[in-house]
C-alpha cells in the first residue's frame, strides 16, 4: 500500500515537473508571473474601439463588442461558470472565434459564442502595417 | 410597532426568527433613496486580496461610451451613480493593471457590490452578472447548492468527506461508515460528474471516491427528481468538477491532527496547447480511526487505515461544437476492523492447542480497490440542441480478510472471509433541445452491464462431529439495466412551470423487471418571494447486483447455519412518491424552504450490516413508507456574515420480510411480519446549522452544529422499537489566508471537531442490520496548511 502511494505521488510529481518544464521551455504562459515582463498595457479602449497608439498594441482592437446574456433556459439557477475563447483576426479585420475552454453549461458556451460572433475588430498594427493577431477573451457568468 | 427588518411590514411570524438573529438596520440603512438603485458600489483589490487605492473605475454602456468614472478611495472603495437604468460595464485600471469587465443591469433593485480584481493580464475578461432571483422557481424538488467557497469555509475545509458536506442538508441522518440517510432512505444517492451518472462502488459507503477537493460546485436536488434521473432516486448530487485552465494553477496541502491523522494532497490544472487541458489530484490518508469503532470516546483499538485517491481529468476541444472529456477516478484503501476489549472467547469453539488473543487484538482487515473511468463526447448541434454520448467502465473490489481462529472463538464458531468484485460497463446518451422559449425537451437512454462475483470462505464446526469444516462459495451474477427517458420543462407562463416526463427502466439480474414511471411536477411562483411546488412520480430502485447475498445450503448442519433457512429473491423497490414544497424569500437576506414528502413502497429495499464484516447487504420488506418534513433556511446577514439552518422530521416503517430472511432470527422476522416496524436508519429529528464570518476578506470563522435524535435500536419482538440517545455535536474552525504576492497564497486552518467532547453512538449493536456498535468521533483537533499558486 505504501509502495503504491509512493508510486502515485512520484507519478504525479513527475507529471507536474514535466508540465512545468515544458511550459517554460516553449514560452507558453502557465503562470501569472510569466507575464511580469510583458507590457500588459491593454487599456480598456481595446474593448470599446477607441483609437490606440499603434506601437502599444498587443492585439487586434475590438470596435463592436455586444455582451452575451444568460439564456432563459437557465433562469432561476445559481451560476458560477465561465468560458474562454480566442479571436484570430487577420490583417483585413476579419475575425474567427475558437473556443479554448467551454462553459460547463453548454447553453452559456452557445450564448457566449453568439455574442462573440458579432464582435468587430480593427487589425493589430505593427507601425503602419496591419498584421494578423490574436486576442483571448474570458467570459465569466455569475448569478 | 416593531417592523420586519427585511420587508418593512408588521413583523410576521416567518420573519420573527430573522428579526431575532439579524442586527437591526440603522436609520441610514432604513432609508433607501431612489438614487441607491442607480448607485454601483464596490471595491478594487489586487490578486492577493489587498485593497487598491486610487484605481480608476469606469462605467460604460453597451456601445462603449464612457458614462461616468470615479477614483477609488484610500480603502479601495468606490461608489458611482449612473444617470439612468440600463446595462453597463464596470472596470478598474491602474497603471498597467486592469480588472475584468463586470456587466450589470441597473434597474429596480439595488445592485450588489462589485469586486474588481486588478491583474497584469493580456486577456480580456468579461464578467456577466445577472441578479439571482432569491428562489429557484422552475424546479419541482428541494434544491441546494454547495460552491467551492462553501466547502472551504466549513470545518476541515476541502479535506472533508462527501458525507460531511451532505450532513448540512435537512433530514440527512448520520450513520457509521460515513453513511448518510436523506429522506429516511438507506442510500439512494446519485452522484453525477459533468452530466454523467457515476455508478456506486461496493464500498462507497466508507470510501469516498469523489473527493470534495475536486469539486468546483455541486447542485443538489432532493426528492422530486425529473424523469432524467432514475435507478437511485433519493437525491442527485450534480458535481461540476475542476478542470485545467490557462494559466495553470495548483495547490499543495497538508492536513492532519488527532488520531495520528495525516492527509497530504496535491492538485494541478493546466493546459497543453490550445485544445487540451488537464487536471490531476492526489491525496493520501493515514489515520488511527478509519472506521467508527465499537468503543466510546477516545479509546480506539485496531482501527488504523490508509487510503489513496486519484482524480485525473482531460478535456480536448475538437472544435467549437465538439469536445471530449476523459475522467479517471482511483481509490485504494485498507481498513483494520476496529475491536473492543473485554470479550471472552468461547472454549467450546476454540481450536485445540490455540490460545485466543485478547479480543482487542482480533485482526480482521478489509481492503478496497475502486477504479472508474469515462469518456464523454459532447456535440452541440446548434444553439439550442445539445447531444452527449458517454462510455464508462467501473471496477470495484472489496476483500475482507478474516482472523479465522480468533473469530471462531469469539463469534460462536463462525468465521468467514469474503472477496467481492464487480465490473460495470455502460453507455449513456443524452439529448437536450430548447425547442421554444416555453419547452425545454430532454431525452436519453442508458445501458449498463454489471458482472459481479462474491467468493466466501466460511470456517465452522460440524454440529454432528464437532470437526472444523471449511466451506467455499462462489456466486456469480451478470446484471443488465436499461433506461429510457423523455421530459419537458414547459414554462406555461412566467409564473407556472410544468415538469413532465416519462421514463422506463428494465433490469435483468435476480429477476427480470421493468417499470414505466411518470414524473410530474408543477411549480408556481406567486411572486419573486413565494414559490410553491407539487410533485408526483413513480420510482424504480433495483438492488445493487454486487451486494446481494444468497443462502448457502452447505452451511446447514454447521455452527455457521443461519437460524432461518428461508431466502426470498431480491426484488426491485417500486414506489409512489409525493412531494409538496413552499419557498419564501425574505428579500435578499434569507430564504426558507419547507418540503413535505410521502413515499409508498412495494418491495422496500433496505441494507444492513450482518456480522463484523463491514459490508452492507440488501434485503426487501413487502410494504413500507417514508414520510417527513424538511425545512432549510439560508441566511446572508451581511456579505461577511452568512449562515444556514436545516431541520428534518421523518419516519420510515415497513412490514413483511420478503428477502434476506436467513440474515435475521425468527423473533425479528415474526415482529416484522406482524407490524410496521421502524427501519434501522430512521431518525425522528435531524438538524444542522452553520454560521460563518469573514473578517477583512482573509480570515474566516465558522461554527457548525449537528443534531440527531438517534437511530433505531431494539431486538427480537421489540425490534427497532427504541432509539439510541440523541446527540449534538459542535465543530468550529478558523481559516486565515496569507497573500504571498500575485496568485500565490498560503492558507492556514485550525479545526476542532466535537468541541464539547460529546460521547455518542450511531447505533449500539442491536436492531435490524446493526450487528456491531459504532461510536462517533470524540473531540479532535486538526490543522491545515495549503500553498496555492
Amino acid at each position: 500500500m505504501k509502495h503504491l502511494n509512493l508510486v502515485f505521488i512520484g507519478l504525479v510529481f513527475g507529471m507536474w515537473l514535466a508540465t512545468a518544464h515544458g511550459a517554460v521551455s516553449d514560452d507558453r504562459a502557465t503562470h501569472q508571473s510569466d507575464h511580469d515582463e510583458d507590457i500588459a498595457t491593454l487599456p480598456e479602449v481595446h474593448v470599446h474601439g477607441l483609437p490606440l497608439n499603434k506601437d502599444q498594441q498587443l492585439g487586434p482592437v475590438p470596435t463592436q463588442t455586444p455582451w452575451p446574456s444568460i439564456p432563459a433556459s437557465l433562469d432561476g439557477q445559481e451560476l458560477d461558470d465561465w468560458m474562454k475563447a480566442m479571436f484570430m483576426v487577420n490583417k483585413d479585420g476579419q475575425a474567427t472565434v475558437v473556443v479554448l475552454e467551454p462553459a460547463k453549461h453548454r447553453e452559456l458556451t452557445s450564448a457566449g459564442l453568439t455574442a462573440l460572433g458579432q464582435w468587430k475588430f480593427k487589425p493589430q498594427m505593427r507601425g503602419d502595417e496591419p498584421i494578423d493577431g490574436q486576442l483571448v477573451v474570458r467570459i465569466h457568468f455569475r448569478r | 410597532m416593531v417592523k420586519c427588518p427585511f420587508k418593512g411590514h408588521a413583523l410576521c411570524p416567518w420573519c420573527f426568527l430573522l428579526f431575532m438573529l439579524a442586527p437591526m438596520p440603522t436609520e441610514a440603512e432604513q432609508a433607501q433613496p431612489m438614487s441607491e438603485l442607480k448607485t454601483i458600489t464596490g471595491f478594487v483589490q489586487n490578486e492577493d486580496l489587498r485593497r487598491v487605492p486610487q484605481a480608476r473605475v469606469e462605467v460604460k454602456d453597451q456601445e462603449g461610451n464612457k458614462i461616468v468614472e470615479a477614483i477609488a478611495d484610500d480603502t479601495g472603495k468606490f461608489s458611482i451613480t449612473v444617470p439612468r437604468e440600463g446595462t453597463y460595464s464596470v472596470n478598474a485600471t491602474l497603471e498597467n493593471l486592469r480588472s475584468e469587465y463586470v456587466v450589470l443591469k441597473i434597474g429596480t433593485e439595488t445592485p450588489s457590490p462589485v469586486k474588481l480584481t486588478l491583474v497584469p493580464s493580456t486577456e480580456l475578461s468579461l464578467e456577466v452578472v445577472s441578479p439571482l432571483p432569491p428562489l429557484q422557481y422552475k424546479s419541482s424538488s428541494e434544491t441546494y447548492a454547495l460552491s467551492r467557497k462553501d466547502i472551504e469555509s466549513l470545518p476541515r475545509g476541502n479535506n472533508q468527506d462527501v458525507a460531511d458536506l451532505l450532513y448540512t442538508l435537512p433530514s440527512a441522518a448520520q450513520n457509521n461508515f460515513r453513511q448518510i440517510h436523506l429522506h429516511q432512505e438507506h442510500g439512494g444517492l446519485q452522484f453525477r460528474i459533468d452530466g454523467v451518472p457515476i455508478p456506486d462502488t461496493i464500498s462507497s459507503v466508507f470510501t469516498d471516491v469523489i473527493s470534495p477537493r475536486s469539486w468546483e460546485r455541486a447542485d443538489i436536488q432532493v426528492g422530486g427528481l425529473p424523469a432524467e434521473f432514475g435507478n437511485r432516486n433519493v437525491a442527485l448530487i450534480d458535481i461540476t468538477s475542476k478542470s485545467g485552465t490557462r494559466p495553470a494553477y495548483g495547490s499543495v496541502q497538508m492536513f492532519g491532527g488527532s488520531n495520528e491523522t495525516l492527509n497530504p494532497s496535491f492538485e494541478y490544472g493546466g493546459a497543453g496547447g490550445d485544445k487540451f487541458r488537464f487536471y490531476v489530484l492526489n491525496s493520501a490518508l493515514w489515520t488511527n480511526r478509519g472506521l467508527d469503532p465499537p468503543t466510546a470516546g477516545h479509546s480506539v483499538f485496531h482501527d488504523q487505515s490508509q487510503r489513496d485517491q486519484t482524480y485525473l481529468r482531460g478535456d480536448y476541444q475538437i472544435n467549437n461544437s465538439n469536445n471530449l472529456t476523459w475522467l479517471f477516478l482511483n481509490s485504494v484503501a485498507s481498513f483494520r476492523v476496529p475491536t473492543a476489549p473485554g470479550a471472552s472467547p468461547d472454549p467450546a469453539f476454540t481450536l485445540p492447542g490455540f490460545t485466543p488473543s485478547p479480543s482487542q487484538d482480533i485482526n480482521e482487515i478489509q481492503r478496497e480497490n475502486n477504479q472508474y473511468g469515462h469518456m464523454v463526447w459532447r456535440h452541440d448541434l446548434d444553439k439550442s440542441q445539445f447531444f452527449s454520448l458517454a462510455a464508462y467502465i467501473r471496477q470495484t473490489r472489496s476483500t475482507f480478510y478474516e482472523d479465522f481462529n480468533n473469530a471462531l472463538a469469539y463469534n460462536g464458531g463462525v468465521a468467514n472471509s469474503q472477496d467481492q468484485f464487480a465490473l460495470s460497463t455502460g453507455l449513456r446518451a443524452d439529448y437536450t433541445n430548447q425547442l421554444t422559449s416555453e419547452h425545454l425537451i430532454k431525452a436519453g437512454a442508458q445501458y449498463d452491464r454489471t458482472q459481479a462475483v462474491i467468493k466466501t470462505r466460511t470456517e465452522a464446526f460440524d454440529n454432528t462431529t464437532g470437526n472444523l469444516v471449511s466451506i467455499n462459495e462462489d456466486n456469480r451474477k451478470i446484471g443488465y439495466r436499461q433506461e429510457f427517458y423523455l421530459q419537458d420543462q414547459y414554462t406555461v407562463t412566467e409564473k407556472l412551470t410544468l415538469n413532465m416526463g416519462l421514463r422506463y427502466d428494465l433490469i435483468q439480474a435476480f429477476t427480470k423487471e421493468g417499470l414505466l414511471s411518470p414524473r410530474t411536477g408543477i411549480t408556481y411562483a406567486f411572486d419573486k418571494a413565494n414559490v410553491a411546488h407539487l410533485f408526483y412520480g413513480r420510482q424504480f430502485t433495483p438492488a445493487p447486483v454486487e451486494s446481494v447475498r444468497t443462502l448457502n445450503p452447505q452451511l446447514i448442519g454447521t455452527t455457521a447455519a443461519p437460524a432461518v433457512t428461508q431466502s426470498g429473491t431480491a426484488r426491485t423497490e417500486r414506489s409512489h412518491y409525493f412531494e409538496a414544497g413552499y419557498n419564501h424569500a425574505f428579500e435578499q437576506t434569507a430564504t426558507l424552504q419547507v418540503t413535505g414528502y410521502y413515499k409508498l413502497n412495494r418491495h422496500l429495499l433496505d441494507f444492513g450490516q450482518f456480522g463484523t464484516n463491514p459490508q452492507l447487504v440488501p434485503f426487501n420488506y413487502g410494504y413500507g413508507y417514508q414520510r417527513g418534513i424538511d425545512a432549510a433556511m439560508k441566511l446572508k446577514f451581511t456579505p461577511s456574515l452568512t449562515g444556514q439552518w436545516a431541520v428534518g422530521w421523518g419516519q420510515a416503517r415497513a412490514k413483511g420480510l420478503e428477502s434476506g430472511q436467513f440474515l435475521l432470527d425468527q423473533n425479528t422476522i415474526n415482529a416484522i411480519n406482524s407490524r410496521f416496524v421502524f427501519l434501522d436508519h430512521s431518525q425522528f429529528v435531524t438538524s444542522s446549522a452553520e454560521l460563518s464570518y469573514t473578517f477583512k476578506e482573509r480570515t474566516i470563522l465558522t461554527g457548525q452544529m449537528l443534531y440527531g435524535s438517534g437511530l433505531r435500536t431494539g431486538d427480537g419482538t421489540d425490534v427497532n422499537r427504541f432509539h439510541v440517545p440523541s446527540y449534538t455535536v459542535y465543530n468550529i474552525s478558523i481559516t486565515h489566508i496569507i497573500p504571498l504576492g500575485g496568485p500565490h497564497k498560503l492558507v492556514l486552518g485550525f479545526d476542532v471537531i466535537n468541541l464539547l467532547d460529546q460521547i455518542y453512538a450511531y447505533n449500539i449493536g442491536s436492531g435490524i442490520g446493526f450487528g456491531v456498535t459504532h461510536y462517533g468521533e470524540p473531540r479532535s483537533f486538526f490543522g491545515r496548511v495549503a500553498y496555492s499558486w
